[in-house]
């Protein structure tokens, strides 16, 4: 099954408004495809990469500390600006589920679990059931600016 | 069983409406019949003709024996973990799943068959807190908590020189 077929999780997905763009892999999820690794799999418990001396918490809290080891720094939302590379993370009853990252204007690329990367749209696209919605926005100077 | 027939007294709250004469097998046949297949109310039923025929104070145990054997459990399992895990990438989440809890209740029956998942699958899956739960062992080592393939490298070669692939 693909990302497609999980329309539970993903109410407002559809071909027209996200892309297929890797195979499946179990190798990386969100958190550390939005942090630029596709080497790990980021989750704060035992057993799982998280960068060292950020507190093993699914908080958001320690989800931002996780991203400033990578450069980012809160901003106050989503908006695209020129030269700077964005994040979102999603929680759901304020508990971390997912992260995205900007690509580009109205271009968001998230990786979906255990599945694969896909582009979309906008942050709702992948926001529903399973993901809640885009609640913190970080920022960072865009590497290839 | 070795009550004799005919020898039960009638008892209040039977739940079997039958002649209390009859033989023990001839009563269970006529309550198939008028509950026409054994589901759970005609088991209900059973349990207490037994607990009638040997009487108040009877101890009857059922133990409902499983159509599957332990690798198509697994298999049910983890096909339904999976699917449900898919999009997920919390594993807090992942190990919640009720199959995934069914499968650390299978307890050892299981070990063998997730190292070989970890084995043969060139995209390992997430089976490691599962093999934890059950074994109590911990052959990953820190630095390579996250790095999927390592981790199921560790596991297997565990798994190779406990003995259990």
């Amino acid at each position: 099954m693909g990302y497609l077929d999980h329309t539970a999780s993903f109410p407002h997905l559809t071909s027209a408004n996200s892309a297929k763009k890797s195979d499946e892999t179990k190798s990386y999820n969100c958190i550390a495809w939005a942090a630029g690794d596709t080497a790990n799999w980021w989750w704060p418990i035992v057993g799982r990469y998280w960068p060292p001396g950020v507190p093993r918490e699914v908080t958001l809290d320690a989800f931002i500390q996780a991203f400033a080891t990578v450069g980012y720094s809160p901003c106050a939302d989503g908006a695209f600006i020129d030269g700077t590379e964005k994040i979102a993370i999603y929680a759901d009853l304020g508990e971390p589920t997912h992260a995205a990252r900007q690509r580009e204007y109205e271009k968001w690329t998230s990786k979906i679990g255990k599945l694969e990367d896909i582009d979309h749209d906008t942050l709702q696209d992948v926001g529903g059931p399973l993901y809640g919605e885009a609640v913190v926005f970080m920022e960072r100077p865009r590497a290839d600016s | 069983m070795s009550k004799e027939s005919g020898e039960t007294p009638p008892q209040s709250g039977s739940l079997v409406d039958l002649p209390r004469d009859l033989p023990f097998h001839e009563r269970v046949r006529q309550m198939r019949e008028q509950s026409g297949s054994m589901d759970a109310m005609s088991i209900e039923a059973f349990v207490t003709l037994l607990r009638d025929f040997y009487g108040e104070g009877s101890v009857i145990r059922v133990r409902h024996a499983s159509p599957e054997s332990t690798c198509e459990k697994f298999s049910r399992l983890a096909k339904q973990w999976q699917e449900q895990s898919a999009p997920m990438s919390s594993s807090t989440a992942m190990v919640l799943i009720p199959a995934y809890q069914h499968i650390i209740g299978m307890g050892w029956d299981a070990v063998p068959l997730m190292l070989r998942e970890l084995r043969d699958d060139p995209d390992p899956d997430h089976w490691f807190s599962a093999l934890e739960a059950i074994t109590e062992a911990d052959p990953v080592p820190e630095e390579q908590w996250g790095n999927i393939k390592a981790m199921a490298a560790a596991w297997v070669e565990w798994g190779e020189r406990e003995g259990c692939i």
